[in-house]
């Protein structure tokens, strides 16, 4: 038998009591998951959530006894004196945890199939595997706990208090791998959950690692606990301050201190109602599945001076059309701001009011119900719900003379803002059915066809006073008050025609031609004023009402124009 | 030519070990000579079992060198453990044994160990190796870790004060089975022990180690040699200058 077999030996032999109790602490806990979970899918999935926290508790409780307890009793020195390297006594305490957690999941998942055979079915028993399939990508994670176990059972020779460490230790081994995954994102290096697991995995080889030189250092001078420590914290610390303060400033640099930064791209706009303040949310340009955190900042296009506002965080969106909320006298801009731990987790709602001092930010207790554009003040109430049967229904209400119709069918066919539009004329609905878009009176309950050809796509204005129509050859844009045209048809052939966002009430439109070399041009359906922009793909474009546009050219500069496409000012040049 | 003709099994020189601040053996000299019995002794905190645990690549010193059986325990320590046996002052064996599993565990790990050696030396010392760690006694644990340092015929033997807390009679017993057989076998000791007359009574050549080097090296009748003629350790110790705290 070889020398490493013999000390993993030994270990199992010392750790028998343990195991055993191990392994009847976990069949009673999926016996009693069976007993107290209705059977079938229920019961399934409990187990397999169970069997994944007992696994990760087993880690921690394994990994943390490694080292205290025989360091602690002489035992560790009393094997050290034996013809053995440092090397084969750490092999030997590593191999027996990898032994101990994999017999311990297969026992786990033996009990599992045991209890899902006597009262589950094939279906329950599939769903168990499922769960459990998929929460592999957790293993490297265990592997990191059981790394950082380790560790701690090498500077604290006591179980319980290694275990309480290494949980601490675990946690901020994961936070730092999580912040490094975002750095390299921002960095721009392609990251998929596959790089995770990989980050994950290493930073548990790497943390093995300094644990086995910190272990061969102390038995330079066996049984000074204190020589392992300095090793291991100094290791550690170093780890953490050039590792998370290097990533946190890269961070920083790339994500708040960065609207210049060429590898920011501008996502979405909103101005304030006198039109000096214009609110912007950006990010950082990342790999395709990539994930990098948005910010907002608002630009003072006075002084041309800029303000972070909120980092991670964006603008509220209109439910309904996907528009930032307007930023208008009735409604404050509001800002999301979210936690720095994870980019989609709420933080707080700010407030942000421009006044003649500046700006004046504040926090709001819970997110805002503030109402859609597209909801006219006539139909105050009409909702949305879903149907026993899964498909939509869209109730409009006008309370005023108390009508209401609804309008169902399937996802997405019901959608406000994707079929069904309400008219800034009371009672007046369009909406399309059957690839026509008809013109509804909830008043005297007609029914007209505005639109009879094959109606593949309507987008509404900002407003909600306009839609754009595409039909198989042409794209109209269209009143939402009567359905009359506001414009000869465009041919779909030569361009494509889409809205430009905008507060106020102001319609206008951006033309697209199709080809290399195709223009774009600007024009605005009320005024007539049509001109040329050099776009820079999709990022953005703003009407600033009366102010002119804010767009982004094709050099990435973010540019100020008037109504008639003069420049006014570059605003952020990168 | 005799074994002793050959060149020291043990051989330091300039050897410092410091914990901290506090420094405990400094520029320290020592020769042991093949197949000597060799005490060193010293009063407490002296540095006895620091050096042993050099020798046995257990510490590495900060200064100097040492060589064991013509090796650096510093870097070959398993190899140097693998030829010599060591008796620590204290060892801790897994109590849910019995002393045979415990003797059938460290034997796996000495290619020299030998069953016939094994019985030899648990006859010697009357040892019943059926009874489990939990229930030994004192003096049974010690015999067992001494079967478990000898089983694989090393060629020098370690011993930091086993006998310690064992009465006189026992303590009688093991050192003279022990010692007389090693002796006649021409093996080499290293003993560290506080028992004068033990020493006095075991060992051939003596090393006193005080003010953190060696002191007096020698055969015993020349180091230990009374005024009044004869050997009396016990008032040359007393004569040396005291040294720091226990370690």
């Amino acid at each position: 038998m070889s020398t490493l077999m013999t000390l993993v030996r030994l270990e199992a032999r010392e750790a028998r009591t343990s195991l055993f109790a191990a392994a009847c602490v976990t069949a009673a806990v999926l016996a009693a998951v069976h007993t107290f979970f209705p059977p079938d899918f229920a019961a399934a999935n409990a187990a397999a959530y169970s069997v994944a926290i007992l696994l990760a508790l087993w880690t921690l409780y394994f990994s943390a006894d490694s080292f205290a307890t025989d360091c602690a009793s002489g035992r560790m020195r009393t094997k050290s004196l034996l013809p053995v390297s440092a090397l084969a006594l750490w092999r030997a305490k590593v191999a027996f945890l990898a032994l101990t957690i994999f017999s311990l999941a297969a026992w786990a998942i033996a009990c599992e199939y045991a209890l899902q055979s006597a009262h589950g079915t094939p279906r329950s028993l599939a769903h168990f595997g499922e769960v459990l399939g998929s929460m592999w990508t957790g293993l490297p994670f265990l592997a990191l706990v059981a790394a950082a176990g380790v560790l701690c059972s090498l500077i604290v020779e006591s179980a319980l208090v290694a275990m309480m460490l290494a949980a601490i230790v675990g946690g901020a081994l994961a936070g730092l791998v999580l912040l490094l995954s975002r750095g390299l994102q921002l960095a721009g290096v392609e990251w998929s959950p596959t790089y995770w697991l990989f980050a994950t995995s290493s930073g548990a080889v790497l943390v093995l690692a300094f644990g086995a030189v910190a272990f061969a250092q102390g038995q330079r001078q066996l049984g000074l606990r204190r020589v392992r420590a300095r090793v291991v914290l100094v290791t550690l610390g170093a780890l953490v301050v050039t590792g998370g303060l290097g990533t946190a400033t890269e961070l920083y640099r790339r994500a708040v201190a960065g609207l210049e930064h060429p590898r920011t791209r501008f996502r979405a706009a909103t101005a304030s109602p006198d039109g000096r303040y214009i609110a912007l949310e950006v990010e950082a340009s990342v790999p395709y599945g990539a994930e990098a955190p948005h910010s907002v900042f608002v630009l003072d296009l006075e002084t041309r001076e800029h303000e972070v506002v909120a980092w991670p965080g964006m603008l509220l969106r209109d439910h309904w059309t996907g528009y930032p909320s307007p930023w208008d006298g009735a409604r404050t801009l509001r800002v999301a701001r979210f936690t720095l731990r994870d980019w989609n987790a709420l933080d707080e709602v700010v407030s942000v009011e421009a006044s003649e001092d500046g700006l004046d930010i504040t926090s709001t207790d819970s997110l805002p119900t503030s109402p859609s554009r597209l909801v006219p003040t006539w139909a105050d109430g009409t909702s949305s719900r879903k149907r026993p049967d899964g498909s939509n229904e869209l109730r409009v209400r006008w309370p005023a003379r108390g009508l209401e119709r609804s309008f169902a069918g399937d996802m997405p066919a019901t959608i406000l803002g994707h079929r069904i539009f309400l008219s800034a004329h009371a009672g007046r609905v369009l909406a399309v059915q059957d690839g026509t878009l008809r013109l509804f009176d909830l008043e005297d309950e007609s029914r007209a066809d505005v639109l009879a050809t094959g109606v593949t796509n309507v987008s509404p204005s900002p407003d909600g006073s306009a839609i754009l129509v595409r039909c198989e050859d042409t794209t109209s844009a269209l009143s939402t008050a009567d359905g009359s045209p506001l414009h000869e048809p465009w041919s779909n052939e030569r361009l494509s025609a889409s809205w430009v966002e905008s507060e106020g009430s102001s319609r206008t439109v951006v033309l697209r031609e199709f080809g290399r070399g195709g223009r774009e041009f600007v024009k605005d359906l009320d005024t007539g004023v049509q001109f040329e922009l050099a776009l820079g793909g999709h990022e953005l474009l703003h009407r600033l009402g009366d102010r002119g546009f804010v767009f982004v050219d094709c050099g990435g500069d973010l540019l100020w124009v008037d109504p008639r496409g003069e420049r006014i000012a570059v605003l952020v040049d990168r | 030519m005799s074994r002793n003709d050959e060149g020291p099994v043990v051989s330091v020189k300039g050897l410092g070990v410091r914990f901290g601040r506090q420094t405990v053996l400094d520029g320290l000299d020592l020769d042991v000579r093949r197949g000597s019995v060799t005490a060193l002794v010293g009063r407490n905190g002296a540095g006895k079992s620091t050096l042993l645990r050099v020798l046995v690549g257990a510490l590495v010193p900060q200064a100097g060198s040492a060589r064991v059986l013509g090796l650096d325990p510093a870097r070959e320590g398993p190899r140097v453990r693998a030829r010599i046996g060591y008796v620590p002052d204290h060892i801790d064996v897994p109590s849910w044994m019995r002393g045979r599993d415990w003797l059938a565990f460290v034997g796996r790990f000495y290619a020299t160990w030998s069953a016939a050696e094994e019985r030899r030396w648990i006859d010697v010392l009357e040892l019943d190796e059926r009874t489990k760690v939990a229930e030994m006694s004192k003096g049974a644990r010690t015999k067992l870790a001494l079967v478990a340092a000898l089983a694989h015929a090393p060629e020098m033997l370690l011993l930091d004060e086993p006998f310690s807390g064992l009465d006189v009679g026992v303590r009688h017993a093991i050192t003279t089975a022990v010692l007389t057989s090693l002796r006649d076998e021409a093996r080499t000791v290293l003993l560290v022990s506080h028992s004068i007359p033990d020493v006095e009574r075991l060992a051939d050549r003596v090393a006193i180690l005080a003010g953190s080097r060696i002191e007096r090296t020698g055969d015993i009748e020349v180091v230990g040699r009374a005024e009044r003629g004869g050997v009396d350790l016990e008032m040359t110790l007393l004569a040396l200058p005291a040294t720091g705290g226990s370690r």
